[in-house]
């Protein structure tokens, strides 16, 4: 076993702090918009770090140095693709100002707004589903992670995972979004400690230089250059290029810190300042694989080979450190999501079909019920599903379900007068057939036809959900303009806070 | 080494060090910002805890 007692302690303390800090969160909620959206007093360093600590847990470490353990340097584009991304959003305030300055909670809510209730409705289904569905990982890769890094064994990774799960959804669902803020930040801190020590480690360990040479021993160029690395290409660039921007600005659990935010410009703020932190904390963990790689060759799992390695050069006591900043990174992570997600449920999917209106008690309720729903759905996922692709591409095809539609409707509905009701149902219907087929068709990969296997693969697939989308919303509108005149929205004139006396 | 192996290096170096140095700043001046948050939060609860008071 790689943990000894003072690792243990450490990790202990770490845990019953986070706890108690979420647990005393709860005096802070007085309102719906408190539980949901603290209350939207969050100012531009408290949100980034917010935003930052929920974007970066041990499912991005796993399978960000799972790219690294595959592709070598290759991957490290991605960074350079999601910093523009963010920066995109966060020079321009690219929807995320847009949607602020409409004061929405959730992003179905804009549907509602500038189309109708029902695309409201399928809107938040699909963004459900998509999201719970790319969630549905990341309690498994933890498990992983933990069990090889403190050398525990993968027989351990179920009770891992129980306890982990135990532990969030606890402080998540009683707290809201004000404990979700006040301990991403605490885990902010950590998490960026560990991550600190862990690349001291691994570059202590492995220099740059044998990195470089065994990337080009085993992959040759294409360890180097993405355009001629088989997993990447031109069209998972260009997939991700669009998808970056995408899941960016319309990722429910990051948006809602934008949502959270003082103002419009503090939202935009907050996607500004973690944008620059983007590239970095893709290309950590990417070393980290490389650094695997180098350390024992290219015949070992690629999801256990970067846990292995932190678990034998990291030392007993800084251990300790490291695994609890990385327990901080996925609990804030899944603290996020499983208010986001349980969110979108409540006031979009459930509400909407009863024939009374929801108490603020009740929609708080019922989120809390649906979040722990969501927790166990976790466990049983991550338990018994297996990937079809890397961790990576998995996870952006996921989102693509519910990013390409929802991208299509947000973008058109902000930005385009002619967009309408039938475009909307058409953009979000068609972003979600590639992705779906891709599920679908590669459990029976070996019985289809020559001609439909450009399904399976997941980049065209990833590429074609946002073509489909956007296309799906131009025509649906064009074609319908007459008969279904767009709704025109007229944002509130001014969107300053009540001041405080 | 081949010029793109340096080329990732220095764009490693560049993003690691940006990220270390945000994170720095992003911890320095987030600690003033929940602790205003937090205040806020305090005087708007206490200040409905009176209200219930006199109302009752």
């Amino acid at each position: 076993m790689n943990f000894h007692l003072l690792d243990w302690i450490i990790l202990v303390v770490y845990l019953t702090g986070t706890v108690f800090v979420g647990l005393t969160a709860r005096k802070y909620v007085e309102s719906m918009e408190g539980y949901f959206v603290a209350g939207r007093k969050v100012k531009v360093a408290l949100g980034s770090a917010t935003l930052i600590a929920t974007e970066i847990g041990i499912v991005t470490f796993m399978n960000l140095s799972q790219l690294g353990y595959l592709t070598g340097f290759a991957c490290f584009l991605l960074g350079i693709i999601g910093f523009f991304g963010y920066m995109v959003i966060g020079k321009t305030g690219f929807i995320v100002a847009g949607l602020r300055r409409l004061r929405v909670i959730t992003i179905p809510e804009f549907y509602e707004m500038r189309f109708n209730k029902s695309v409201r409705w399928l809107g938040g289904i699909l963004l459900f589903l998509g999201g719970v569905l790319n969630m549905g990982v990341f309690l498994k890769f933890d498990g992983i992670f933990l069990t090889e890094t403190m050398g525990l064994g993968l027989q351990a990774k179920t009770a891992v995972m129980v306890v982990m799960l135990i532990i969030v959804v606890s402080y998540t669902v009683l707290g809201g979004m004000f404990s979700v803020v006040i301990t991403d930040f605490v885990q902010f801190v950590i998490l960026a400690f560990g991550m600190l020590i862990a690349t001291v480690f691994v570059l202590l360990k492995v220099n740059f230089t044998s990195m470089a040479n065994v990337v080009i021993h085993q992959y040759g160029s294409q360890g180097m250059n993405p355009i001629i690395n088989p997993t990447f290409g031109w069209i998972f660039i260009i997939w991700n290029v669009i998808g970056s921007v995408a899941l960016s600005a319309l990722n429910q659990p990051a948006v809602s810190k934008s949502f959270a935010s003082e103002s419009p410009e503090v939202g935009r703020k907050v996607f500004l300042y973690t944008g620059l932190t983007l590239a970095g904390r893709y290309m950590i963990p990417m070393l980290w694989g490389v650094a695997a790689l180098a350390l024992f060759g290219p015949k070992i799992n690629s999801l256990v080979a970067m846990p292995r390695l932190l678990g034998s050069i990291v030392p007993s006591g800084v251990l300790g450190l490291m695994v609890a900043g990385m327990l901080a990174a996925s609990m804030s992570t899944y603290s996020a999501y499983l208010l986001a997600w349980s969110t979108v449920a409540t006031r979009d999917v459930i509400s909407p079909l009863l024939k009374f209106k929801l108490s603020d008690k009740q929609n708080v309720t019922m989120t809390r019920v649906i979040a722990t729903i969501i927790g166990i759905f976790m466990l049983v996922f991550g338990l018994f599903y297996q990937l079809p692709s890397t961790a990576y591409q998995y996870l952006a095809l996921t989102g693509a379900i519910y990013a390409a539609g929802a991208f299509a409707c947000v973008t058109g509905g902000l930005y385009w007068k002619k967009a309408n009701v039938v475009g909307a149902y058409a953009g979000l219907g068609a972003g979600v057939l590639a992705p779906a087929a891709f599920l679908i068709l590669t459990q029976m990969k070996d019985t289809l036809p020559k001609e439909l296997l450009f399904l399976v693969n997941v980049n065209v697939s990833g590429l074609l959900s946002f073509v489909l989308a956007a296309a799906g919303m131009i025509v649906g509108s064009l074609v319908s303009q007459k008969k279904f005149a767009p709704v025109v929205l007229v944002p509130p004139a001014d969107e300053t806070e009540p001041v405080e006396k | 080494m081949p010029t793109i192996s340096i080329f990732w290096m220095v764009m490693y170096g560049v993003a690691t060090l940006t990220f270390f140095s945000v994170a720095a700043v992003i911890t320095v001046v987030g600690i003033q910002d929940l602790k205003s948050l937090l205040s806020r939060a305090n005087r708007k609860g206490s200040r409905r805890e009176n209200d219930t008071k006199k109302n009752s």
